[in-house]
């Protein structure tokens, strides 16, 4: 009997398609991160502190613990807290979920804080809500601000969600070691995930690089964004 | 809901959680300390302008910025046995780690090493230092000030980022808890109490970062 350990072309398939989990995964985690991250971070800059105290306790203790400790919690916890089986995905996905709250929770709060308080009392003077002074005139130019560094950790996630791979969610890195386990060659695949892996996240920085560093004000943009800014609240 | 938490049958283990912190802390040190001093290598690697130089140590930043220490670790330790080279696992993470933080470092004190600005380094050229010497007298002392905050930052990750070791049977906090829960198998105690373990070396790593920043302001 001969063992098989040659890695052939169907193989390789297989850990794209890990890969493309592995996006998947992490666009719906920042998705829903980013949704739980901005309320966090508004209840960050609340005048109300209950919801400081909160959502800093929240952002600490996310924040604090890693992200290994975070997903067994809610893979082995909360089943036993609840009562109920949660498959890995949904494990997979609230764990990162939460843990891209409370950084982007983070990354919202300097962006609100960025903004400049005459436009808010600006908005104020023209009778506008709180909800129309958010939605209209805050929002749009602490984005500016919460943007890089959000695509940043956007390319962390990427890399953090290899982790998911301990808790049995079958993406790149865990298809890698099935893949492994049958052919016996851990080096050269864990070689080709890690340049799956680089190659992902550095076009992903250079494109990053790219973006945000053409639209930061230099002299020439000043006036332009000067007035494009100003045209909010005059 | 019918989960009744009974920490009384966890405060026998307590002992193995604060070894297990031993190690993490021990790693996390270890890791640091090297990672940082070939960050600093590497950040004059790169801001050089000899290529020879700067063309090999912007490939090895880019690579482990842009993979995951797990990939790194697996890679390391299941990865050289393909070739018959066994690493013990304790040794595998803290190599893991020192490479990974050195590409990390060094990107952190490029951009301080940069913040020093120009007209410092024609300063002491008119003054007849030598490289050598403005990088020690001049560049050094003020890129200091602003690099300790995101190496703070750097070296919480790094703690935090030490429990991927447990991965590879390195028997730090989160593998000690790994282990207990198997054994009591009270798994939310067992988690609250190495989280809160986590939350305070790294609540005081913050702490005292603050209190270190604040002497320096006058």
């Amino acid at each position: 009997m001969q063992l098989d350990t040659v890695i052939y072309w169907y193989d390789w398939l297989f850990i794209l398609k890990g890969a493309g989990i592995t996006l998947f995964l992490s666009l719906n985690a920042m998705g829903f991160g980013s949704m739980l991250g901005l309320i966090i971070g508004v209840m960050r800059t609340s005048k109300l502190s209950i919801l400081n105290y909160f959502s800093w306790i929240y952002t600490s203790l996310i924040r604090g613990t890693p992200l290994l400790i975070q997903l067994f919690l809610v893979y082995y916890g909360l089943p036993v807290f609840f009562g109920i089986n949660i498959s890995a995905y949904v494990t997979a996905l609230v764990g990162l979920a939460v843990y891209s709250s409370a950084f982007l929770a983070e990354i919202v709060k300097s962006g609100l804080q960025a903004v400049d308080k005459g436009q808010k009392d600006a908005a104020k003077a023209l009778g506008m809500t709180y909800l129309q002074e958010f939605r209209y005139v805050v929002l749009p130019q602490a984005l500016k601000v919460i943007l890089p560094p959000a695509f940043g950790f956007f390319i962390q996630l990427i890399k953090d969600s290899s982790l998911v791979a301990i808790i049995g969610f079958i993406e790149l890195t865990r298809s890698g070691r099935m893949v492994i386990a049958r052919t016996y060659k851990p080096f050269t695949i864990y070689f080709g995930i890690m340049f799956i892996y680089f190659i992902i996240c550095y076009v992903l920085s250079i494109i990053s690089r790219k973006y945000f560093e053409t639209n930061r004000i230099n002299k020439h943009t000043n006036l332009k964004t000067l007035k494009m800014t100003t045209n909010k609240v005059i | 809901m019918g989960y009744k938490m009974m920490f009384s049958e966890i405060t026998p283990y307590f002992i193995d959680f604060l070894k297990g912190l031993e190690i993490s802390l021990i790693i996390s040190i270890v890791g640091m300390l090297f990672g940082s001093f070939i960050g600093l290598l590497a950040a004059f690697g790169k801001t050089s302008s000899v290529y020879i130089i700067n063309l090999p140590v912007n490939i090895y930043v880019e690579i482990f910025r842009n993979s995951p220490l797990l990939i790194q670790m697996y890679l390391l330790y299941f990865g050289l046995a393909q070739f018959n080279i066994q690493i013990p696992a304790l040794t595998v993470a803290i190599i893991a780690l020192i490479l990974n933080n050195g590409a990390y470092t060094a990107v952190i004190f490029q951009t301080g090493i940069n913040a020093v600005r120009k007209e410092q380094h024609e300063a002491a050229y008119a003054l007849g230092m030598t490289y050598f010497q403005t990088i020690r007298y001049i560049v050094l002392p003020q890129a200091f000030r602003i690099v300790i905050p995101p190496l703070t930052n750097q070296f919480i990750s790094i703690f935090l980022f030490s429990s991927v070791a447990s991965t590879i049977a390195v028997s730090e906090l989160t593998y000690t808890t790994m282990n207990l829960e198997a054994i009591t198998l009270r798994s939310f105690e067992i988690f609250i109490i190495a989280g809160t373990l986590y939350l305070i070396v790294t609540t005081a790593i913050s702490f005292l970062s603050r209190v270190y920043e604040n002497s320096f302001k006058y």
